[in-house]
């Protein structure tokens, strides 16, 4: 395992070093200052009372903060399932590929690592970079809010970390593509598949009612069956972070459904990775 | 170990991943239709529906104006018709003016467990009213409030009104009123009562209160100037107008400061409400000075919003769900008016309901015991 986690650190140093990770970075910081330095919120006992954009009037109404925090958090969790998994699934293509790349691949291989070491080491790097991104861009958004309304929740941080639940499945597939194709187009257009699929399978049955019983509701309904509810998750996300109906035992199960999908995936890296000849 | 040993031990892998998948599957199965815990929703009555305006038009049932004689050789201009509870309403209230729409409110989602609430241990009371001819769960149509004067519509076709009232003295009053009177033992008079063309009820302390809401009803008195409640104003289960004075007075202990901060700042207060399902309100505030009204609608805001923190420490769950449901709209630009907006969700009436529903038959049947 300290092998496998000193690749994960390598990969995470590498990304660290590539100008889109500290774009990503920079971008983020960038939000939380214009958050933190032109929203006015007007907040009295408890209550926000107007707030101001650059000046600009965005809302009025007189409602508790943590009412009033309820749908920003909201919107910040749904774009940051969406937004993230769709970053980082073109952000993150090229890992694999330049990994694989002739030399590297032989380098890496006489060392004493053993290759699914390797595979879940970058596997694993991913994930930790992914959820370091979410982790800043959710807390940054709590500590501006937090200090500027005095209403503080760990909800948003929660949602956006059960986000990464869903990229685990996307990046999985992305690498076990890379591992097939060796490209980081493939990969990326891999990685969006796995969203869009993810979407349709929680869409499944009302998706069916619209089909033909025969062949092709028949597939559609056991082609979508081991993709995670990716737009399910995401719902769950929005509304852990809103602090509105989430359902844990919902949650457990979309999450469970992920990583089993994962873990599929990543079986058939190994598999083709074992076979593979550098 | 030879590289064709090596090379058979990688199937399993694709077993494995089969089997995950085939996992995976099972445990989503179903969870794209499970069903989400239903959100509590509120439905505010902000305007008037297509209903409402069916069921208005269908109530203007009187003749109120005189007909002004026309010019020479022109037509006589149509009657204007009024709904006879609004033609009933003052031009000016002095603490405000309701009209609750009661059968509404009987077959709303919730109206059998109302019924059951105000009911429950009055079945004395009932019969009586039955025995006089008069269902309220079923003849009653609407109950309208404005200051000393309480009128009731519905079908009173084959109520006995002495009877119903204990009434004692009854003597006709215009061509279309009689007026009832009870007399109490030691020489006074009790609540005073007169109906009109069998159609409205009319209750009040004094005569006076009585006979003026029956000579508006007849088109006496000035006509032309608007009524405190309009066609405009008639939507919603409940809806009127009250002034601020009476809402103050209740808040002063309370609050003071917000409850001089009321009175001076509005000068009525709009009042509709939804009891369809659940109940939703919407008041609208209405004052002359933006200024003063601004500031009563940043008070407003925040002991709402102090009361549901307060009601979430002492870990009141369902007075801070309640409310939860509160917002002090925006006021438009240079507008004194502003709206204030709350609800209460169904899951809850129905929840108070039934306990009220329970606690009651808990004493009904205690007092059946000790009696026994």
């Amino acid at each position: 395992m300290r092998i496998t986690l000193h690749v994960a650190r390598d990969l995470l140093r590498e990304a660290l070093a590539r100008n889109w990770v500290l774009g990503l970075l920079v971008g983020i910081t960038l939000v939380l200052t214009v958050l933190g330095l032109f929203l006015r919120l007007d907040v009295v006992d408890g209550a926000i009372a107007g707030s101001k954009l650059f000046g600009a009037m965005l809302f009025d109404d007189i409602v508790s903060t943590d009412k009033a925090m309820r749908p920003v958090y909201m919107v910040a969790a749904g774009i940051g399932f969406f937004g993230g998994a769709m970053f980082l699934a073109v952000a993150c293509s090229d890992f694999a590929p330049s990994l694989l790349s002739p030399g590297r691949i032989e380098h890496l291989l006489s060392l004493p690592v053993s290759r699914w070491q390797l595979l879940l080491g970058t596997y694993l790097g991913v994930l930790a970079l992914s959820a370091l991104c979410t982790a800043y861009g959710a807390l940054g958004i709590t500590l501006v809010f937090g200090f500027k309304t005095g209403f503080w929740t760990t909800a948003l941080l929660g949602g956006s970390l059960l986000g990464v639940a869903g990229f685990c499945a996307l990046y999985a597939a992305m690498l076990t593509s890379a591992l097939f194709v060796r490209s980081a187009a493939a990969s990326s257009a891999v990685g969006l598949l796995v969203l869009v699929m993810g979407i349709l399978a929680s869409a499944r049955a009302p998706i069916e009612e619209t089909l033909e019983p025969g062949l092709g509701r028949t597939l559609f309904h056991y082609g979508v069956q081991p993709f995670p509810r990716l737009w399910k998750l995401a719902e769950q996300c929005i509304r852990l972070a809103g602090d509105e109906n989430f359902n844990p035992g919902l949650t457990a199960r979309l999450v469970a459904g992920s990583l089993i999908f994962s873990l599929g995936m990543l079986a058939i890296a190994a598999w083709r990775f074992e076979k593979k000849d550098f | 170990m030879t590289a064709a040993s090596k090379r058979k031990l990688r199937w399993p892998w694709l077993v494995v991943a089969a089997l995950l998948f085939a996992a995976g599957a099972w445990l989503m199965s179903g969870s794209e239709t499970e069903k989400l815990k239903k959100e509590k929703k509120v439905t505010l009555p902000r305007f008037m529906t297509h209903d409402e305006r069916k069921r208005n038009t269908g109530r203007q049932t009187i003749p109120v104006l005189p007909l002004p004689a026309g010019p020479e050789g022109a037509p006589p201009p149509p009657a204007q018709i009024r709904d006879p509870v609004l033609a009933a309403m003052p031009t000016s209230v002095k603490s405000g003016a309701v009209v609750i729409e009661a059968n509404a409110i009987r077959n709303s989602d919730l109206g059998n467990l109302m019924i059951e609430c105000v009911f429950t241990g009055q079945a004395d009371t009932l019969e009586r009213m039955k025995d006089a001819g008069f269902d309220p769960l079923n003849s009653l149509d609407r109950v309208a409030v404005a200051d000393d004067a309480l009128m009731l519509t519905g079908d009173f076709s084959k109520t006995d009104f002495p009877t119903l009232m204990r009434a004692d003295h009854q003597r006709q009053f215009g061509q279309n009123s009689e007026l009832y009177a009870r007399r109490l033992r030691d020489g006074g008079t009790g609540q005073q009562m007169g109906v009109w063309k069998g159609q409205v009820l009319v209750l009040g302390d004094t005569e006076g209160d009585v006979t003026t809401v029956l000579d508006r009803l007849d088109g006496k008195g000035d006509q032309t100037s608007p009524r405190v409640l309009t066609q405009a104003d008639a939507y919603g289960e409940m809806y009127g107008v009250l002034k601020p004075g009476p809402l103050a007075a209740g808040l002063a202990e309370e609050n003071p400061a917000l409850a001089q901060l009321l009175e001076e700042a509005a000068s009525s207060i709009k009042l509709h409400a939804d009891v369809s399902h659940d109940v939703g309100v919407v008041a609208e505030i209405e004052g002359s000075d933006p200024a003063k009204t601004q500031d009563l609608r940043k008070a407003l805001g925040t002991a709402l919003t102090l009361a549901k923190l307060q009601a979430e420490a002492k870990g009141n769950k369902s007075a801070a769900e309640v409310l939860g449901f509160a917002r002090v709209a925006q006021a438009r630009p240079g507008s004194a008016n502003f709206h204030l907006e709350a609800g209460l969700p169904y899951e809850f009436l129905e929840l108070q309901l039934r306990k009220c529903v329970d606690e009651k038959k808990k004493r009904l049947a205690a007092k059946e015991s000790v009696a026994q």
